[in-house]
C-alpha cells in the first residue's frame, strides 16, 4: 500500500490519517487497498471510514455496520478481516464509525438509534459514490445487525440489495438491561453494594440523565429507541432478502431466534459453531473461516 | 491517527498514546481519542495506531489464550512498532521531543520501548509490575495477584463478610463455590500478611535508598525483569517518568509493594525524575467521567510542570 497523509479540514484539532510502508519487514498478503478517511454525514458530522477499494468496476458493494460498547472494540479486528476477504474476492467494503463512536466526531451520548440508522444511510450513499457500484449489501454484527436490518426494512432504502445479520440484537430491552447490569457491579466494586438498582438506574436515564457503563454514557434517546425495536415484526415483512447467522458454540436454535427462525423466504436463518469473537473470549481472535465462507457464498448466491 | 494542534506551537511537544495491550488504537470506551483531542486542544500533537495484527494493520496476530498475548506484550512484543511509530510521528510532525502513554500493557510496551534518544518522557497509567502466569491456562491468577497488606486485609474482610451471608452458604451447600481457589486466596493472604510485617521490620534496620542494581527488586515469582530494566535505563537517559494509578486498580497496590516500597525509597537519586499519583475512586479503565477529568488534569498538571508548550 502507498504511503500518504491525508490532511482533513474542519473546526477542532485536525485529524490527519496517517498510513506508510513499515520500515521492517511485515507479513503481506492480507491487507487489500485501503483508503481511511472522513466523510460528513447529513447534519455535517465527520464521520471515520476506510473503504477497502478493488481493481475492477464492482456491481455490488458492501457497507458494514460494527456493533456498540465494547463489542465494537472486540470484534474490530474479525470485521477488518472479513473486509478484506470481501476485497479479495472483488467486493469493495466501507466499514465506519457511527457518530459519537470509535474515531468519529461527538460524543457517545449524543447518538442514538435514529442517528445511527442515519448514518447507515450517509455511509451507504459515500459508499456508492465512492465505488460506483449501484447496490450495496450490508453485513452487520450484533446491535449493528439490528441497525442495519432497521435501515434496510423500516426505511426501505432501495440501494440495499440483501443483508447478513451475525447474532442480531432481537430483544433490545433484554440487550439494555443486560449492559445495565454491568452498572450493578461497578458499584459493588466501588461501594461494595448496590446504591442505585436497575429501575433506579432506568429511573435517571429517563429523567435525562445519562448513566456510565464502562465508559460508555448511556442517554435517553439511546434507551428508548432500542427498548421498542420489534425486529422480528420487521423481518416478517421484508421483501429483501436478509441472512441471520446465529453464532455461538451451541449447535441448537438459540431460544432468542426461534421465531426467527420460522420465518420464510427472504429471509433465512443458519446456525454457525464459532466463537462469540464479539465479547472477551479465552483466545483471539479466530479465523472464523466457516463464518466468512458462508457469509460470502450467500452474499454471491444474492448478488 | 495524527491529531495535529490548529496553531504552531513554540515548543512542538508529541506524544505518542500505545494500544492498551490487545485492543486496538481507539481505546476501551475510546479513551485514546478523548484522551487525544483534548491535549491535542492543548497544543500537543498526539499520534495512534495500531502495531501488526492489530487494528487495520497489516500481519496477523495468532490465535491462542488472550493470557499468552498479554505476556508476549509484557515482555516487548510491540518494541519494533513502536519504534517505528516514534520514528514517523517525529518527522511527520516536526517535533522537538516525544513523549509516550500507555495505559496497563500500553504502559508497559511504551516504557519497554523508550530506547529512543528523542523520547523524553512516559506517562504511564496502571503499569502492570507482573506478568501472565503462563502455567495457569488463562485462568485469572488472583491470588498471584495479593501483594499487599492492604490488599490481603482487604480480601480476609471481604471473605469473612461473605460467612455471613445467606447467598454464599446456598452457593456452598449447591457446591458452586471453589473451595479450593478460596482457600488459596485466604492462605495467600495470610502468608502476605505475616511476610509484610517481618519485611517491614528488615527494611527498618536496613534503610535501603538506592535503587538496587541489576537483580530483581521484587521475589514475587511473576515480577516482570523487563519492567526494572526498562525502568533504570529510562532513568539512567534522564528521561521523566509519570506513574499514574488508579485507586480501585489491583495494579496500584502491586506496583506499590512489589517496585516502589522496595525500589523507590524516599530520599533516593532518582527522586526527582519520577513522580507517582494515585487518583481516587478510579477504576483500571478510568470509566467514570469524574475520572477521566481528573486523568486528564492530572496529566496535563505533570506536562505543564515538565513539557510545557508555550
Amino acid at each position: 500500500m502507498a504511503g500518504f497523509v491525508l490532511r482533513l479540514q474542519g473546526g477542532g484539532p485536525r485529524c490527519q490519517i496517517a498510513t506508510r510502508p513499515s520500515v521492517r519487514t511485515v507479513r503481506l498478503g492480507t491487507m487489500t487497498n485501503e483508503t481511511p478517511q472522513f466523510f460528513s454525514n447529513r447534519d455535517g458530522q465527520r464521520l471515520f471510514s476506510v473503504l477497502h477499494r478493488v481493481d475492477t468496476n464492482a456491481h455490488r458493494a458492501v457497507v458494514m455496520c460494527a456493533p456498540l460498547f465494547d463489542e465494537k472494540l472486540w470484534s474490530h479486528r474479525v470485521l477488518v478481516n472479513f473486509a478484506r476477504f470481501l476485497a479479495a474476492q472483488g467486493a469493495p467494503v466501507l466499514r465506519f464509525d457511527y457518530f459519537g463512536d470509535g474515531e468519529s466526531e461527538g460524543r457517545f451520548e449524543d447518538a442514538s438509534v435514529d442517528t445511527r440508522v442515519r448514518d447507515i444511510h450517509d455511509a451507504i450513499d459515500f459508499c456508492l459514490r465512492e465505488t460506483r457500484a449501484q447496490r450495496i449489501h450490508l453485513v452487520g454484527l450484533g446491535y449493528g445487525a439490528t441497525l442495519a436490518l432497521r435501515a434496510t426494512l423500516e426505511q426501505k432504502n432501495p440501494a440495499v440489495a440483501a443483508v447478513v445479520a451475525w447474532a442480531p440484537v432481537i430483544d433490545g430491552e433484554r440487550y439494555i438491561n443486560d449492559i445495565l447490569r454491568a452498572h450493578l457491579s461497578a458499584q459493588m466494586l466501588v461501594h461494595r453494594k448496590v446504591i442505585h438498582d436497575r429501575e433506579a438506574l432506568v429511573g435517571r436515564i429517563l429523567a435525562g440523565e445519562s448513566v456510565n457503563i464502562e465508559g460508555y454514557e448511556i442517554a435517553k434517546p439511546l434507551f428508548s429507541q432500542m427498548v421498542r425495536s420489534d425486529v422480528i415484526e420487521l423481518l416478517r415483512h421484508s421483501a429483501t432478502p436478509v441472512l441471520v447467522q446465529q453464532i455461538g458454540p451451541a449447535e441448537r436454535v438459540d431460544t432468542q431466534y426461534q421465531a426467527l427462525s420460522q420465518l420464510p423466504k427472504p429471509v433465512e436463518f443458519e446456525v454457525v459453531r464459532e466463537l462469540k469473537f464479539w465479547t472477551q473470549q479465552k483466545k483471539i481472535y479466530p479465523p472464523c473461516d466457516d463464518l466468512f465462507a458462508r457469509a460470502s457464498h450467500w452474499l454471491t448466491k444474492v448478488a | 491517527m495524527l491529531y495535529a494542534p490548529d496553531s504552531p506551537q513554540p515548543r512542538r511537544v508529541g506524544i505518542v498514546i500505545s494500544v492498551n495491550a490487545i485492543k486496538y488504537r481507539a481505546g476501551t470506551f475510546r479513551l485514546h481519542v478523548l484522551l487525544a483531542r483534548k491535549l491535542c486542544a492543548l497544543g500537543y500533537s498526539v499520534f495512534t495506531f495500531d502495531p501488526e495484527g492489530i487494528g487495520d494493520s497489516e500481519g496477523t496476530f495468532d490465535y491462542k489464550l488472550l493470557s499468552e498475548h498479554y505476556f508476549d506484550i509484557q515482555t516487548g512484543k510491540y518494541n519494533d512498532d513502536l519504534a517505528d511509530a516514534i520514528d514517523y510521528f517525529f518527522d511527520a510532525a516536526s517535533l522537538d521531543s516525544v513523549l509516550l502513554c500507555g495505559l496497563c500493557g500500553g504502559a508497559i510496551s511504551v516504557l519497554m520501548a523508550g530506547t529512543d534518544s528523542r523520547v523524553e518522557g512516559y506517562i504511564l497509567l496502571n503499569i502492570p509490575v507482573l506478568v501472565e502466569d503462563l502455567k495457569r491456562q488463562g485462568v485469572e491468577d488472583s491470588a498471584a495477584k495479593i501483594t499487599s497488606a492492604e490488599y490481603a486485609s482487604g480480601m480476609l474482610k471481604s471473605k469473612f463478610q461473605r460467612l455471613a451471608e445467606p447467598d454464599f452458604w446456598h452457593r456452598f451447600l449447591t457446591f458452586r463455590v471453589n473451595l479450593r481457589e478460596e482457600g488459596r486466596l485466604v492462605a495467600k493472604s495470610f502468608t502476605v500478611l505475616t511476610g509484610k510485617a517481618l519485611a517491614r521490620g528488615r527494611s527498618l534496620v536496613r534503610g535501603d535508598k538506592s535503587l538496587p542494581p541489576d537483580q530483581p527488586v521484587s521475589s514475587h515469582r511473576l515480577f516482570n525483569t523487563h519492567f526494572q530494566r526498562s525502568f533504570k535505563q529510562a532513568i539512567g537517559a534522564r528521561q521523566r517518568i509519570f506513574f499514574l494509578f488508579a485507586e480501585l486498580d489491583p495494579w496500584t497496590l502491586i506496583f506499590k509493594s512489589e517496585f516502589k516500597d522496595l525500589a523507590l525509597k524516599p530520599g533516593n537519586v532518582y527522586e526527582g525524575l519520577y513522580t507517582h499519583e494515585v487518583i481516587g475512586a478510579a477504576n483500571h479503565i478510568f470509566s467514570a467521567r469524574d475520572s477521566q477529568q481528573l486523568l486528564l488534569s492530572h496529566i496535563v498538571g505533570w506536562l505543564n510542570q515538565y513539557f510545557a508548550i508555550g
